[in-house]
């Protein structure tokens, strides 16, 4: 049952997909310079996509992530049909996909066997109850997650695709259009990648040194495995932050592109270099005034509405691609950070039992998920805000002919009360106050948790003076 | 003071000015790094590597004389950990630090924004410029005298705290009591910081507010406009000046402005009395001379004006849709300007926000929860002994809860001024019934509804009343969680003794569980009657 | 409108479940329309809702003098353990016999209303998407199906809850039985009737989204598209709007107190599920892991369906105006198609396509989302309650 039953076909770009001449001169691209975003110089980018080399690759940004999740089957090893579009996977890559699947579910019945029966008892070692049934809690919320990401995943496989193929697209056409490369530096999602990978092994390093007694083979499997699902959620979340950011790229363009026509850079560039009082936008500065601002206003207008509508049907087919999943990890990471905090407080102000392990543990897990939460809601809340952005600067455009103003207003008019929104499965949107609200959340629980501590407690303390 | 010479800004007091005294006090107290001559000189706050220099020294300074108050009193304490659970020492321990975390959050937003809050009040000078040349001058003296106010009630409050804290609950026969006095440092910097933010958000709403008045004195000026034309002109210079609004707007408007405003109906209507009562009978002149006749600097200048307004009254702007949708256009540009300064200036103050209302929620539900346990003759951590009396608890809660408060107020009711102006606007496309104007009002609003100027604490949740609710609500379930353990302990520890008591005495271990039983269901607020031991 | 419109055995499917619930709504009288296949209009008839009441007053007369809250030993053991479940049980007992008397009375008391909005959508059915494709809204035919799974399973369970709780058998047991089994079977159908309408508005708007995309395509096409075509859409769905405002209007006060009923019943069962497993240490048989569970969730189950047609029927709404900003980017468009695309979106803005119950709460996602949060923290105060008691 995914929530977005009915696709929204784009109307077929074929006919108009060259409406009118391509502007690749030396003119326009000083002049509505994108240097904010494309690395290269403008030379490289004027040169056109015909010195570069054909097979070069697509998403190279994130190639890091994507071959991990390529090779842990979560992504489809596609094909590369041309600088702008990928195929399908060929048949021995899917055969290797499906097979690296199957080992995945495999591997977890074994666990889900293992957890229900008493091989892996030695793994829950700790001294409290509550502590076990919360470790176990976790172990299956963990696989549970995997599991349903591994099943998404292997159900969007073409959707993902599709998304794909309309993002290269879309550069394309914003080559073609203005010569511009939208590509910027994900160093992010390397660094979260090493991150997370050296996390789960100090992880997994703590918690062997806790258990006491030689480990089984049972047990070993199960942690290795515990530790690869927990990184290849958290590598999945990651590529999830770097689609929307690549969207937030986009829509970023479309905006800057936008904001040339505002009011206040028109004035800037009237006035010269003198009037800069106003600091907005990227701050450039076009001594040369020009004295057909809005010559361009109409087609380049006419473009951008387009490429938003393309953006945000993408942004909604990532949302429908990653809504399970991303609801399941919620709930996940919930659960963990709610528990580790509880585990710390306990161990805070329990009087002279501290001990450094599980502090680490405590600290590595919430270190992990804290920074996760905090990089998809961050993804989530600029890519939400600068969608939302356009509509607020097309009102700064202020256009003296009337055919302009009903080119704003057509535009404005449709997008009154219409927010975009990043939904986990429409339960509640994912944007900077998610974050606050999860601690809110967390807050509670653990008031709770310690309540319920404080009952046991006094059970413990109860029986006590029957014995006596 | 030296002005800038260009004669269009020579026409325009810089808001700045306002902020004299401000300032100084800022400065010496180490708020904001600024350079002190060149404010006084030119108005502007430019950056300044000694002022850089002497901030941080005096942030450290503070935080060494913090941390020594916290352990020269702390001895009190360290008997208290032993005796109390370990919850409340660590909670208490917590709230000692957040006052100086927060302290530490405004000084080093302040040194990150040297250069950036210069900037902006160049701009707002700008905007104000602008104001000007579509003819709405303010008055930035109302500010002045707001600064000076809240500096006396920041003082005032601080120093009632301070000397009643000091004079009832401090021993004040050792020098080492002298150190309390640091106490008071980080409330006190923190408030002078929020009165710059306050005052600038005061400043942008007085802004939003000139742009409404002034389209809605279109809208008044072209009533008389066409009263005049429609021959019935005593009608219309009968009523008295103060009820200039056009009859049939009155309970309309009035509405409004209840709704949306905060501006009461008296303030636009003094202006006109005052300056143009005595010289001509005709209403729309007088009306129309109310921006320029404010008692400030430009008044020589709106003098020069006022011959020139009054013959154009006649041919009211409204009629003339050309010229209209210039000024229109110029007048959305400029909320578009302010709401950006609106937003600009939220980014920058916006950890200090988080952080004073992370402090106000804490403190607040500490402050209560201490008085609960001093009530109770429990002992409470040595830095919240303003606690044990409730007179200072009071002061000091509203004095808290009155930052917060008025911050989050201010923020609601400016951008609520800031979405009236699309009223204001329709009001004017309504009167004019023009066809064409009509169209360009159409299309402005539609740019006004995307100017969104909304206040938030660094996108986590966003500074209006529905907030103020929330953590007035989210203060009151705390506080009772934290009684609600409070007396959990204290029955666990009486039951503990009662037992031990009735040790001593062999044979009654029944009675005992029993009593233990009776008294730890107490706080069980449904079944206490219907008790069922089972063990 | 009850026809099947295809010949797929989806279809067939679908028309079964819409002609089962349709007789069986007559057959518990609480459907009390005629139809008059040649007006093709809904009539109200006196003798139906007669016969309705005297049903329910015996059905209801029925569960009384059968008492079949017997006083099984498991319930007495809980109920003695917890005075609070005794109590909770109570308040659960007289809202779902509230509810049961509620609703059918209400159904009796605003059926003109009902008929005139059944009348309007057979109505549009027959003047205006009679010309329309109907097959390829899987949507709708699985939500038709669903509903009518969960209405026969919730039944099932219900039969399977009470008879396995029970002991022993006894002829007036099974007469209890049965008659409260029928008593929620019309509080069931009952609620469906609303799932239905919405799901058949849910079609409409998806066949008007789908025609709008076409002109979208057509226009992208670079052929002609005159704007009656967008203006007689907009009648249509501002039709089905009013249609949509008036069915919430009636079913509103139903909706909330089945929806309630369903969650305090979840929470019940869970709260009881813990409290014999975990606190009184009973062993596991049979019918404590199969008898509570299924119930509760099927019951779960069939709280999601109510809200996920809410939901799916307020996104359709909402693609309205995304489809609407398609027409953004064509060139040249026509003036008088533009004004009419800006009325569709400002009237898109200006009135959603939502379900607001009793002026409280819309029902979507996010609001069964909240609900949900909601239970399950009532679940744990009930438990730390149970906790305190030991």
């Amino acid at each position: 049952m995914s929530p977005n039953t009915w696709v929204i076909e784009m109307p077929s770009q074929k006919s108009c997909s060259h409406p009118y001449p391509r502007r690749i001169s030396p003119y326009r691209t000083p002049s509505l310079n994108r240097d904010a975003f494309t690395r290269d110089s403008p030379a490289a980018a004027t040169s056109g996509p015909s010195t570069r080399s054909h097979n070069h690759p697509v998403f190279e940004d994130i190639r890091t992530i994507l071959s991990v999740l390529k090779a842990s089957g979560l992504m489809p090893i596609y094909e590369q049909v041309s600088n702008y579009e990928v195929g399908p996977p060929t048949k021995t890559n899917e055969f290797y996909s499906f097979f690296v699947r199957g080992v995945v579910h495999a591997l977890t019945i074994f666990n889900v066997y293992s957890l229900f029966t008493p091989i892996s008892a030695q793994l829950f070692y700790s001294y409290r109850e509550t502590d076990n049934v919360n470790q176990w809690i976790e172990l299956l919320l963990c696989i549970l997650t995997y599991t349903l990401t591994v099943f998404v995943c292997a159900r969007n496989t073409k959707s993902m695709l599709r998304i794909m193929n309309e993002i290269l697209q879309l550069d394309e056409e914003v080559r073609k259009q203005f010569g511009a490369n939208l590509n910027q530096n994900f160093g992010f999602s390397v660094k979260f990648l090493v991150g997370i990978a050296a996390c789960q092994t100090y992880i997994i390093v703590l918690k062997i040194y806790a258990v006491d007694g030689v480990i089984t083979p049972p047990s070993y499997i199960l942690l290795a495995f515990y530790a690869v699902q927990n990184g290849l959620t958290a590598t999945y979340i990651v590529f999830a932050s770097a689609l929307l950011r690549i969207v937030y790229i986009r829509f970023h363009f479309i905006n800057q592109l936008l904001n040339g026509y505002t009011y206040g850079q028109q004035q800037k560039r009237k006035g010269g270099g003198g009037g800069g009082r106003r600091h907005r936008g990227n701050g450039q500065h076009h001594p040369t005034p020009n004295p057909a601002i809005m010559e361009h206003f109409p087609e380049d207008s006419l473009f951008i509405y387009r490429m938003h509508n393309k953006l945000l049907r993408i942004y909604k087919g990532i949302n429908d691609c990653c809504n399970l999943i991303l609801v399941s990890f919620l709930g996940y990471s919930f659960y963990t950070v709610t528990t580790n905090c509880y585990n710390l407080f306990v161990q805070i102000t329990a009087k002279g039992m501290v001990s450094p392990n599980i502090l680490q543990w405590c600290f590595a897990w919430l270190c992990l998920h804290v920074s996760l939460l905090a990089l998809l809601s961050r993804s989530c809340g600029l890519t939400t805000r600068e969608a939302n952005a356009t509509s607020q600067i097309l009102s700064r455009v202020y256009a003296s002919s009337r055919e302009y103003q009903n080119i704003i207003d057509k535009f404005l008019t449709k997008s009154i009360k219409q927010e975009v929104q990043f939904t986990a499965y429409g339960f509640f949107a994912i944007d900077n106050s998610t974050l606050f609200k999860i601690f809110s959340a967390v807050t509670t629980y653990l008031v709770i948790l310690i309540q319920f501590k404080q009952l046991e407690d006094s059970k413990v303390e109860d029986p006590e003076p029957d014995q006596t | 003071m030296a002005r800038e010479q260009s004669s269009e800004a020579a026409a325009v007091q810089p808001l700045l000015e306002q902020f004299q005294q401000l300032f100084f006090i800022s400065k010496i107290v180490g708020i904001l790094p600024q350079d002190l001559d060149k404010f006084r000189s030119r108005n502007v706050l430019e950056k300044s590597r000694n002022g850089m220099i002497y901030m941080l020294v005096t942030l450290v300074v503070y935080v060494l004389l913090y941390n020594v108050l916290i352990y020269s009193f702390g001895e009190e304490d360290r008997t208290l950990k032993a005796s109390q659970s370990t919850l409340t020492f660590v909670i208490g321990l917590f709230l000692t630090y957040i006052g100086l975390i927060m302290m530490g959050t405004d000084q080093l937003t302040a040194l990150r924004n040297q250069g950036r809050i210069g900037e902006l009040y160049e701009r707002i000078r700008h905007v104000d410029e602008r104001l000007y040349q579509e003819k709405c001058v303010l008055d930035n003296s109302t500010i002045g005298r707001r600064i000076r106010i809240m500096l006396g009630m920041t003082i005032i409050f601080e120093l009632s705290i301070l000397l009643a804290t000091y004079i009832k609950l401090v021993d004040y026969t050792q020098w080492m009591s002298v150190l309390w006095l640091v106490s008071a440092i980080p409330t006190f910097i923190n408030t002078l910081d929020k009165i710059w933010f306050a005052v600038s958000l005061y400043a942008l709403k007085e802004r939003f507010e000139a742009i409404n008045a002034t389209l809605e004195e279109l809208v008044a000026t072209h009533e008389k406009f066409k009263l005049w034309l429609r021959g019935d002109q005593e009608a219309a210079a009968a009523p008295p000046l103060d009820s200039s609004q056009p009859p049939q707007y009155d309970s309309n408007l009035e509405y409004l402005y209840k709704e949306l405003g905060g501006l009461d109906m008296g303030s636009i209507g003094k202006g006109s009395s005052m300056s143009g009562s005595g010289k001509n009978k005709v209403a729309p002149v007088a009306h129309s001379m109310n921006s320029f006749g404010e008692p400030i600097d430009p008044s020589d200048k709106a003098g020069n004006r006022n011959p020139m307004a009054s013959n154009m009254v006649h041919e009211s702007e409204l009629g003339n849709a050309a010229k209209v949708e210039e000024k229109l256009n110029n007048l959305c540009q400029v909320h578009d300007e302010i709401c950006e300064i609106g937003k600009a200036m939220n980014e920058l103050w916006s950890y200090p926000i988080l952080s004073l209302m992370a402090y106000g929620f804490l403190i607040f539900t500490a402050q209560l929860y201490f008085l609960y346990c001093a009530t109770q003759f429990q002992s409470i951590p040595s830095l919240f002994r303003s606690a044990k009396n409730p007179l200072i608890t009071v002061i000091a809660l509203s004095y808290t809860s009155g930052k917060c408060v008025y911050l989050i107020y201010l923020s609601w009711k400016t951008s609520l001024a800031s979405k009236r102006t699309g009223i204001s606007l329709h009001k004017c496309g309504v009167v004019a019934d023009d066809n064409l104007l009509y169209e360009i009002v159409n299309h402005l609003s539609l740019k006004l509804l995307n100017h969104s100027v909304d206040f938030s604490a660094c996108g986590f949740f966003t500074l209006d009343m529905e907030t103020l609710y929330g953590v007035s609500g989210g203060i009151t379930s705390y506080l009772i969680i934290l009684i609600q353990f409070n007396l959990a302990a204290q029955q666990a520890k009486e039951a503990i003794q009662t037992f031990s008591s009735l040790n001593d005495t062999a044979g009654l271990v029944g009675a005992a569980t029993d009593m233990y039983n009776s008294s730890s269901t107490l706080h069980d607020l449904v079944t206490t009657t219907m008790l069922t031991p089972t063990g | 409108m009850f026809r099947p419109s295809g010949s797929g055995f989806r279809q067939k499917l679908v028309g079964f479940t819409l002609k089962g619930a349709l007789y069986g709504s007559w057959i518990l009288g609480i459907f009390p329309f005629t139809y008059d296949s040649w007006t093709r209009k809904l009539h109200r008839s006196k003798w139906l809702i007669a016969y309705g009441l005297v049903l329910t007053t015996v059905l209801v007369a029925l569960v009384w003098t059968n008492d079949t809250e017997t006083e099984t030993p498991m319930r007495m053991e809980v109920f003695h353990r917890n005075p609070l479940a005794e109590q909770v049980n109570g308040i659960h007992d007289i809202q779902s016999l509230f509810t049961v008397a509620f609703i059918l009375l209400r159904g009796y008391w605003k059926s003109g209303d009902i008929e005139r909005i059944f009348n309007e959508l057979l109505d549009l059915q027959h003047r205006h998407f009679r010309h329309y494709p109907l097959e390829d809204c899987c949507s709708f035919d699985r939500f038709v199906v669903y509903k009518g799974v969960s209405v026969a399973v919730e039944f099932i369970s219900m039969v399977i809850l009470e008879l396995g709780m029970s002991p022993n058998f006894s002829q007036q047991l099974l007469v209890g039985v049965t008659s409260l089994c029928l008593m929620l079977l019309g509080v069931l159908l009952g609620a469906s009737h609303f799932h239905l309408a919405v799901v058949f508005i849910y079609r409409y708007v998806w066949i008007i989204n789908r025609d709008l995309l076409r002109l979208a395509n057509e226009l992208a096409d670079g052929k002609e598209v005159s704007s009656d075509r967008v203006d007689y859409l907009l009648g249509l769905y501002h039709r089905l709007l009013n249609i949509n405002t008036r069915l919430s209007d009636i079913y509103d006060y139903q909706m909330v107190l089945v929806m309630a009923s369903f969650l305090i019943a979840n929470v019940m069962g869970i709260y009881f599920f813990i409290i014999y497993t975990i606190s009184l240490h009973k062993d596991w048989d049979y019918m404590i892991l199969f008898v509570i569970p299924q119930a509760m969730i099927i019951n779960m189950f069939d709280f999601c369906l109510s809200i996920a047609v809410c939901d799916l029927a307020e996104r359709t709404g909402r693609q309205t105006s995304t489809i609407l900003k398609l027409f953004n980017d064509i060139e040249k468009l026509d003036k008088k198609l533009d004004r009419s695309i800006t009325e569709f979106a400002l009237f898109c803005s200006h009135r959603r396509l939502k379900f607001r119950h009793c002026g409280l709460f819309y029902v979507n996602y996010e609001m069964g989302f909240r609900m949900a949060i909601t239970s399950f923290l009532y679940l744990l105060f009930l438990i730390q309650f149970d906790f305190w008691n030991l």
